[in-house]
């Protein structure tokens, strides 16, 4: 643990302040750099043909016809590629027991997913590449498919890696307490339900996509990637490959969005660099939406079986549940598919006072494109599940659901202390959360609204989620499992010459505003001008090594590096501006780009004492070693992860006709730890509302029970439109985190984990009269209506 | 070929190449501007989004399902040419800027085409103008609050672009003599009108198109001729140019054009390409068809007409011979009790489950004439006769509107499929006869006009 946090007593101009970002103009003219908009000389053009089943065998390729069709360069299938591909095992020797199977960027002799990429053809152009696809001849028997999670592991169904004789992927049991006395003891009322949450997926408008470049004279791999973790894709590239690390570059410029999609190992994007390779040329793949939606990783796929028991006083005894997510042919590579149901595991009931717990996971094995983490890991089902049932048992047993969670939130001053599942937990505020929400949103009001409505025959519901996110992981998330994943974080400050910040750091940017605070914490904890520091992300040649954004840890792993390398520079500035002005260094500050005294006057510009030392050092003694550059990493060490809580509440209408739902406002009060830029956190928590909201109640994917992907079209797969989101009032509790100086959280999850939730309560609060509700996600028109109906008979 | 139009001021002109080229591959490719977004090639995601400026005012278009031949005679400006010659942000530009309205930047150019263009038309319905852009990042709040911002200030004047004097180009008639002549000539032509459907069968099912007329410069084709009693809608008259003049004479129909695609889809769809390509699932038949609508169909100099129901036979067929075109549809100005109602899973730009049209006569309490329309029931868009005919010369109340919804178990059975399953088309169905009762009986029923 680090000391106090004394840089915040001092005058700072831009911790916690709403700058705006300065990447902004530069997207806004259109000079984003997306991999697409990159062109290089000799490029080619790669396109895949696709398995059009479920399971099929691939009996045999006739690429015959494809090679002498125009503009053809190459054609690869999975045997060419595995002689120059070392196949990928996505598990994690912490996630004890977890199998898979090895994976090939191209299918062997088994299609197991609709979209998986057979064959490559690179071409002069992507439409030429496109059409020799259609010249490739795949011969397949067609296999039984196991689509369904909830028959996955059936003696009937077929086994899709037959080495493992069952559909198995991963289990796991967590048990606290004794559930089953506890639910059996006098005066509890035990509230049970089925939770469904369907499948859907990250449509990031820039689809995935990369551009690889080989030089053969020094065997470098130059690869433009559209994701979130260069050093960890640098790894892999290397390892499967065959290439000496250091000798792949990974850069990320501009990111269309990534949501968790465009951190995994995707076989087109290996198969794209392995043709670089062997080319000895720039290939180019991006994945058209058709090809995003089928292989860009899923998201949730939960069955779960719940139950809460409560006391006739509103005290929670315990949850029991048992979830089986659905994860695709594989476990996806390097972070595994059973984190998801292990965050369900470990997070559900999380805000609350509980003495009993058990759940049971189930990852199962199925013929869809593979599930993975997304946004919010787990987190949608966790919250669901726990507040979920909470408000149902506060219907069963009449009591108001804000009043039952007062009862069992835990105190915020009774940190630290354990989850029921034993997570640490410490620095949470679920109670002033809790009270500020009901505060901003005027309950009592919404309340006597709700009634009257009633009489008009207008159904509208209340819903609420008290939650946590994980943030800021330390190595006990990924590392210790022996994958390539870094869990700490590097930022470098050079000081220039013009008296400039220069830095860099590891972590990275796909829409967030990284680079945005990575800015203003080097300008504000160093004492440059904003506009005077430029930041450099997303490249492992230039930057630190580091595991890059995800997991909501960029602000605070990353943020916090760039505090402790900008004091160390700092420190070391002073150090030759004290020998320089003859003065001890505790009498001397940096502010607004220059060397001041104590109360602020300026006694040397930087820039002055840049020049001093890099053109005329002549002028400096010769036992001073002026360093104007500084890096600092920074890990977790205390906990295997940092949490933030939140409590949210949406307001609902639910047309009784047709079953539509209209969201009529949401509102989301956060403790994130410390704010660095407001205008960025509330970004974060608005857009991850928006995705939670899309998850509850439009986005699914389709699958015919022969595992074809029904909607892989925008046009058919509903993501929400400007016009149907409510606006959405965010209010902040900052509670600081205790691990770091700068004492941020991370905010990137928080909407998409809660969200959900929150609108399932609102929506049976809204059905509540009629004696219906619905336990399953998305909650589409005709599900409601059915659940209407059923509640009529 | 010779195209020619103007590309953020500068003339171009294109002699050779394919017809089918999209404005955003040649701008990507050929010109090598990636300001503008691939996000979707299917005209749902808005990346792409253009001011294209022709004689009739700024459009925000798709650049993804317009071929190149679509811009011959117009002004288009892309995400590269909203800034001033000198560098200085557009006022949505600017704030963009200060209310965080880009991410990640991808959406952002087709985002800053829709609100240049929705800013230079003093447009302030700003749900419905941005209803064509996805943004997964932002929520939309910074960007509608960015658009309201900028709402007060002056249109720069380099946005103001004037459409170029063009000669006739082979490839698009000037008039509907011109084309009928064409089409006669080339009965298995392909006619392109706003390419929202077309385009897609370019981009997605990537097929070859050959012999094609581009309907756009066909000027007679786009009046909306007032005769007394009837309106005559020419065939190249788009949603968008049809949507305010509904307002005024059909607002419940006007409505559902509201959400008909998007602002960018209306500002190039035509009535008359969605009545041509029988889409059982098109939103304006069943309006038509409520309304009694007559069609007007034309090959070279033979005239004929019939009731628009007519004409759609069975699933992808319809009355039309090869070579004869659709002139256009005739509706009546007046018919008070004529109500759509769309229904779909999201409210922005999505496809209908069903659409139904009620068009019901009512005298002294009793059913006098009953039009009940439904898209998504069948596989063309299909009046509900067993159930008209249940409730003509009936009393007008709720006895009798449940015997006739009973009705359309006989008059339809529907698919299921990922938009709904059978049971839910026939159940919603049958409530959207009742939400008709209850409307023309004075009651509340849409949700839009309820206050929170």
């Amino acid at each position: 643990m680090t000391g106090p946090a004394h840089i915040f007593d001092k005058p700072n101009r831009y911790i916690g302040k709403p700058e705006p970002r300065a990447d902004a103009a530069r997207l806004l003219q259109g000079r984003g750099r997306f991999v697409d908009d990159e062109k290089l000389p000799r490029m080619v053009h790669a396109a895949f043909v696709r398995s059009p089943h479920a399971h099929a065998k691939i009996l045999s390729i006739d690429t015959e016809d494809a090679r002498t069709s125009t503009g053809v360069i190459a054609i690869y299938t999975g045997a060419d590629l595995a002689e120059h591909v070392t196949p990928y095992v996505g598990t994690l020797t912490h996630m004890a027991g977890l199998r898979s199977a090895p994976q090939h960027p191209l299918a062997m002799d088994v299609a197991r997913w609709q979209g998986e990429p057979i064959v490559m053809v690179v071409a002069t152009s992507r439409a030429l590449a496109e059409d020799a696809c259609e010249l490739v001849d795949v011969d397949y028997d067609e296999l039984p498919a196991a689509v369904d999670s909830e028959t996955a592991l059936d003696a009937d169904t077929p086994v899709i890696h037959p080495e493992f004789g069952s559909n198995l992927a991963w289990e796991r049991d967590v048990i606290a307490g004794d559930i089953d006395a506890a639910f059996a003891a006098p005066g509890v009322h035990v509230v049970e339900r089925e939770f469904r949450f369907g499948r859907h997926t990250g449509v990031t408008l820039e689809s995935r996509g990369t551009l690889c470049d080989y030089d053969p004279s020094e065997d470098q791999l130059t690869v433009y990637y559209s994701g979130q973790a260069p050093h960890m894709m640098q790894v892999i590239f290397s390892k499967h490959l065959g290439l000496p690390e250091e000798n792949v570059r990974v850069i990320s410029n501009d990111v269309g969005g990534s949501f968790g999609i465009k951190i995994h190992t995707y076989g087109d994007e290996i198969a794209t660099a392995a043709a670089a390779k062997l080319l000895r040329r720039p290939v180019k793949f991006i994945a058209d939406r058709f090809e995003s939606f089928v292989t860009d990783i899923h998201a949730r796929d939960h069955i779960v079986k719940a139950k809460m028991g409560i006391t006739g006083a509103g005290t929670i005894v315990g949850i029991d549940f048992d979830d089986l997510t659905g994860i695709g042919p594989f476990s996806m590579y390097p972070r595994t598919s059973a984190i998801e149901c292990n965050q369900v595991l470990n997070l559900t009931g999380a805000p609350y006072v509980m003495e009993n717990y058990r759940a049971k996971g189930r990852v199962v094995f199925q013929n869809k494109t593979l599930m993975c983490q997304y946004r919010a890991v787990g987190h949608p089902i966790a919250m669901a599940i726990a507040d979920g049932l909470l408000e149902d048992a506060a219907r069963k047993i009449g009591m108001d659901p804000v009043a039952l969670r007062e009862l069992n939130l835990m105190a915020d001053d009774s940190y630290p202390r354990t989850s029921a599942t034993g997570m640490k937990l410490d620095d949470l505020s679920h109670k002033r959360a809790l009270r500020k929400l009901t505060e901003i949103m005027d309950y009592q009001g919404l309340r006597a609204d709700q009634t009257e409505a009633r009489k008009d025959g207008i159904y509208r519901g209340i819903g609420f989620v008290s939650m946590v996110e994980v943030t800021n992981p330390s190595p006990m998330f990924y590392g210790i499992g022996g994958a390539p994943i870094a869990s700490q974080d590097g930022a470098t400050l050079r000081l220039d010459a013009g008296g400039a910040l220069h830095v860099s750091s590891s972590i990275t940017e796909q829409g967030q505003g990284t680079n945005a605070i990575l800015a203003q914490v080097a300008a504000g904890v160093f004492g440059v001008d904003l506009n005077r520091v430029k930041v450099t992300t997303g490249d492992t040649a230039t930057t630190p090594y580091g595991g890059g954004t995800w997991a909501s840890r960029g602000a605070g792993i990353g943020g916090e590096a760039m505090l402790l390398a900008a004091q160390a520079l700092k420190d070391q500035v002073l150090e030759v501006a004290g020998v320089m002005l003859q003065t001890g260094v505790e009498k001397l500050d940096i502010r607004d780009g220059a060397v001041t005294d104590l109360e602020g006057n300026e006694r040397l510009p930087l820039a002055d004492l840049a020049r001093t030392v890099y053109y005329r050092g002549n002028e400096l003694p010769n036992d001073l070693n002026p360093e104007l550059i500084a890096t600092r990493h920074y890990r977790v060490t205390d906990f295997p992860f940092v949490f933030t809580n939140g409590a949210m509440a949406a307001h609902v209408e639910v047309d009784t006709a047709t079953g539509f739902v209209k969201v009529l406002h949401f509102w989301a009060v956060e403790d994130c730890g410390r704010v660095i830029n407001p205008l960025l956190v509330d970004e974060q928590i608005r857009g991850g509302v928006v995705q939670g909201i899309g998850g509850a109640l439009y986005e699914e994917c389709h699958y015919s029970p022969d595992g074809q992907f029904m909607n892989a079209t925008m046009a058919d797969y509903m993501v929400p439109m400007a016009s149907e989101m409510p606006d959405i009032t965010i209010a902040h509790i900052e509670t600081p985190t205790k691990t770091s100086v700068l004492g941020a959280k991370g905010a990137g999850e928080a909407g998409t984990g809660g969200a959900p939730a929150a609108i399932l309560n609102a929506v049976n609060d809204a059905l509540s009269p009629m004696g219906a509700s619905i336990w399953q996600m998305p909650m589409t028109p005709e599900r409601i209506l059915t659940v209407l109906d059923k509640a009529a008979e | 070929m010779s195209i020619k139009f103007l590309l953020n001021g500068e003339a171009v002109e294109l002699i050779d190449g394919s017809p089918t080229v999209t404005l955003l591959d040649w701008l990507r490719e050929t010109r090598a501007m990636t300001g503008t977004k691939e996000g979707c090639n299917e005209g749902d995601c808005g990346a792409c989004t253009v001011m294209v400026t022709d004689a009739s005012g700024a459009k925000a278009l798709n650049a993804c399902i317009l071929f190149l031949p679509q811009l011959h005679g117009k002004a288009i400006r892309t995400v590269e040419g909203f800034s001033s010659p000198d560098g200085a942000l557009h006022p949505v530009q600017a704030a963009m800027v200060e209310h965080h309205g880009s991410q990640c930047g991808f959406c952002t150019p087709g985002f800053i085409g829709s609100m240049v263009t929705a800013h230079r038309n003093g447009r302030d319905d700003f749900d419905d103008a941005l209803a064509g852009n996805l943004c997964r990042c932002t929520g939309y709040a910074p960007i509608i609050r960015a658009a309201k911002a900028a709402a007060s200030e002056d249109v720069p004047d380099w946005v103001q672009d004037i459409a170029p004097e063009v000669s006739a180009s082979a490839l698009s008639p000037e008039t509907s003599d011109e084309l009928a002549a064409w089409y006669e000539a080339n009965p298995n032509g392909t006619l392109v009108a706003g390419a929202t459907d077309v385009g897609l069968w370019v981009t997605k099912q990537l097929r070859e198109l050959t012999d094609i007329a581009f309907l756009h410069r066909c000027r007679d084709l786009q009046r909306i001729e007032d005769q007394g009693d009837h309106l005559k809608i020419g065939a190249g008259v788009t949603m968008a140019q049809l949507h305010p003049v509904l307002k005024e004479c059909h607002p419940s129909y006007a409505e559902m054009v509201r959400r008909y695609g998007s602002e960018q889809v209306r500002q190039a769809a035509t009535i008359g390409g969605n009545i041509a390509n029988g889409s059982p699932i098109g939103d304006n038949p069943p309006a038509l068809i409520a309304l009694g609508a007559t069609l007007h169909l034309r090959k070279g100099a033979t005239r004929r007409e019939m009731p628009i129901e007519a004409f759609f036979i069975s699933y992808g067929q319809q009355d039309r011979k090869a070579g004869e075109l659709v002139e256009g549809v005739t509706i009546p100005k007046h018919a008070d009790a004529m109500r759509c109602y769309k229904l779909s899973k999201r409210f922005d730009q999505d496809i209908s489950a069903v659409c139904g049209c009620f068009n019901i006569e009512i005298s002294r309490g009793v059913v006098t004439n009953a039009r009940i329309v439904f898209g998504g029931m069948a596989g063309i868009p299909m009046r509900a006769e067993k159930t008209e005919e249940a409730l003509i010369g009936q009393a007008w109340n709720e006895d009798n509107i449940d015997l006739a919804a009973s009705m359309m178990a006989i008059d339809f059975t529907p698919l299921s499929d990922m938009r709904a399953s059978a049971e839910y088309r026939l159940l919603t169905a049958q409530n959207m006869l009742r939400r008709y009762f209850a409307e023309l009986s004075g009651m509340q029923v849409s949700v839009l006009e309820v206050k929170a």
